[in-house]
């Protein structure tokens, strides 16, 4: 199992767009994905879950990644955060 | 039945039956089947809804909406693998209907957005009430659509209200006409209704619900009234007259295209376009603009679910740029706030909009949202003729403030190798009462100024200009506001600025001598009436 921890560095949080670019991606691997903060837990592939964390900016997270894929999957999840959610 | 009357907001004219765009309503619950057989039903009902809006997408395509987005948001919501795990668990568990404990999911992550701090997050809750209303549905009707059916043949469109994103949603060659009960000459509706050019008439009230669908309706748009064909023979003949003398004019009207503006005595002034985007570029090349007067750019930041990156926004204004050839633009920064709410924005609930935290006030308080709007702006605009302007200014500490945010992104890009357009004119909306008595103070630091006369009117009238019940009060006649306008016109002119006009009064006929006596330099209008408004000016012996 792959872990990381990560700063999110974006000035809204985990809102709707960040949130549904971060699950995307997840859903786009095998490898299960949970996202930790403040003794919270929740699947990596549900934009939905990973709102209800309330991730403001500074938020230190947690990311667990689990499967065959885990460690090409964390580091993109990694980049992702680092580009503050940007993908063009 | 007599005619119905209210606003026409589109000129024009359409006889067609009525087509009612209606809100779904449940049904009510049926028998509960297997588990087996609810956990299909749940699953189904989801890919039905999803294709739905996929359906919806593929048409918003064309018309470059900013629905689309969030359109995208909402699918992926349908998709969320948490929503759909915890329903097919409870299913299974608590042996309930595919109903209920979608339900219970749905209920579930409300009310835990609804407990977040956060003022954004809460409002995700109208996000998983628009799409559980659709998935609900298809779970009880599996066979039957969502989608609104819309007739094979060409239509008057009725509804009590209408989104932007629901006019955009059905083919245009359809929809021959929009009536609604609410809505008035500033609402979306409105701008988007004469930027396709469909007539429309809109606050007709809710006598309109007399109209039944599939009744042919009779629609003036130029008068702005209505009525049924089996009412009146005696209008009906007068209507056919009507159609033919206005369709008449229209091409009196050709005779005006590609002709200089000036009056019968050769004083020359610029007739311009409002516009809100690419999609109002073609109305303007068809209607003989001579430019662009207003580029209202905040209708890239309604009816989504997050702002529009600056990449987003500098495609956007760059399809502009490239269809308007040498003409000049003027265009505004993000005027939104007031009327114009956006949940992405988390502003606040306001008591008085109008008076709050809108235009230049906004993107100060934001600044990372005006630096990407001026970014895009400034990298779409190279080798253009343009001018840029802030909206909703009231002090000379204001304007200084927002320039010198505009000189750090120049710098910046400077400094980064990027191509942008460093030559351009600066002015500001002249639309708050305040700056109207500081043209002086200003007039160093601008080029132009531009006299926003909806908001102008309202803020001189202290009258809501959405407000059906002050409408006699919201009157371009009154002589205060007829003597504020004469003044910033002659004191901008003193000072030697170029001079516009660009709200709706720019085409008011009985103020067209005035505006050209004081020495305006440019209206700028809905490109509908430009030709109109050159035959008026070129009558006028001034």
């Amino acid at each position: 199992m792959e872990e990381r921890k990560i700063k999110i560095l974006n000035e809204e949080g985990m809102h709707a767009r960040p949130a549904g670019v971060f699950a995307k991606m997840a859903s786009t691997y095998q490898s299960k994905v949970s996202v930790l903060f403040n003794g919270k837990a929740v699947n990596g592939k549900s934009s939905i879950s990973l709102m209800t964390l309330g991730l403001v900016k500074d938020s230190e997270v947690t990311i667990q990644v689990d499967g065959a894929d885990a460690v090409e999957l964390a580091d993109k999840l990694t980049t992702l955060i680092n580009n503050k959610f940007l993908m063009e | 039945m007599l005619p119905l009357q209210g606003i026409a907001v589109s000129k024009g004219f359409a006889k067609a039956s009525a087509f009612w765009l209606e809100k779904r309503e449940l049904k009510s619950l049926r028998e509960k089947q297997s588990l087996i057989e609810e956990e299909k039903l749940f699953l189904i009902a989801i890919e039905k809804a999803k294709n739905d809006l996929e359906i919806l997408q593929q048409k918003l395509k064309d018309s470059k909406s900013q629905a689309y987005e969030v359109l995208n948001a909402h699918i992926q919501l349908l998709e969320d693998p948490e929503l759909i795990d915890k329903t097919i668990f409870s299913i299974k568990e608590n042996n309930i209907s595919a109903c209920e404990a979608y339900n219970e999911s749905i209920a579930f992550f409300k009310n835990m957005f609804l407990s977040m701090e956060d003022d954004y997050l809460k409002e995700r809750v109208n996000d998983l009430e628009d799409i559980s209303q659709r998935v609900l549905f298809y779970i009880q009707s599996p066979n039957e659509s969502f989608l609104p059916k819309v007739p094979d043949q060409p239509f008057i469109l009725f509804a009590e209200d209408l989104k932007p994103s629901d006019i955009l949603s059905i083919d245009r060659n359809l929809i021959l006409g929009i009536v609604c009960e609410a809505g008035s000459q500033t609402s979306h509706v409105a701008i988007l209704a004469r930027s396709m050019e469909i007539p429309a008439v809109l606050g007709v009230g809710n006598k309109l619900k007399g109209i039944v669908a599939g009744e042919n309706v009779f629609l003036n748009a130029l008068d702005g009234y209505l009525f049924l064909e089996s009412s009146n023979f005696e209008i009906k003949n007068k209507f056919d007259e009507q159609v033919k003398l206005y369709s008449s004019q229209l091409e009196l009207l050709k005779v005006f295209k590609g002709k200089n503006t000036q009056t019968a005595c050769g004083k020359k002034i610029t007739l311009s376009a409002n516009i809100s985007g690419p999609q109002d570029m073609a109305s303007v090349l068809n209607n003989d603009a001579e430019a662009i007067g207003l580029y209202r750019t905040e209708f890239l930041f309604l009816d989504r679910a997050s702002a529009p990156s600056e990449e987003e926004q500098y495609r956007v204004y760059k399809q502009v740029a490239d269809q308007i050839g040498n003409k000049k633009i003027i265009v505004r920064t993000v005027d939104i706030g007031g009327d114009k709410e956006t949940s992405w924005l988390q502003i606040q609930k306001e008591e008085n909009p109008f008076l709050g935290l809108r235009g230049i006030r906004l993107c100060l308080a934001k600044p990372e949202l005006f630096k990407a709007q001026l970014r895009a702006l400034l990298r779409a605009m190279v080798g253009k003729n343009w001018g840029l302007m802030f909206p909703m200014v009231s002090s000379l500490e204001e304007f200084l403030e927002a320039k010198e945010i505009l000189n750090q992104v120049i710098e910046d890009l400077k400094g980064k190798s990027i191509q942008f357009s460093n030559e351009f004119e600066l002015g500001i909306m002249v639309e708050v009462p305040s700056v109207a008595w500081m043209m002086d103070e200003f007039s160093e630091h601008l080029d132009f100024i531009s006299l926003g006369t909806n908001d102008l009117l309202q803020y001189t009238c202290a009258a809501d200009r959405l407000n059906l019940a002050v409408a006699d009060v919201y009157n371009y006649e009154n002589l205060g506001f007829l003597r504020l306008i004469s003044h910033v016109v002659k004191e901008a002119k003193r000072h030697e600025l170029h001079v516009g006009i660009c709200g709706s009064l720019a085409h008011k006929k009985e103020l067209l001598p005035m505006f050209i006596s004081l020495g305006v330099d440019e209206l700028s209008m809905s490109a509908q009436h430009i030709l109109p408004t050159r035959k008026l000016i070129s009558e006028l012996v001034i």
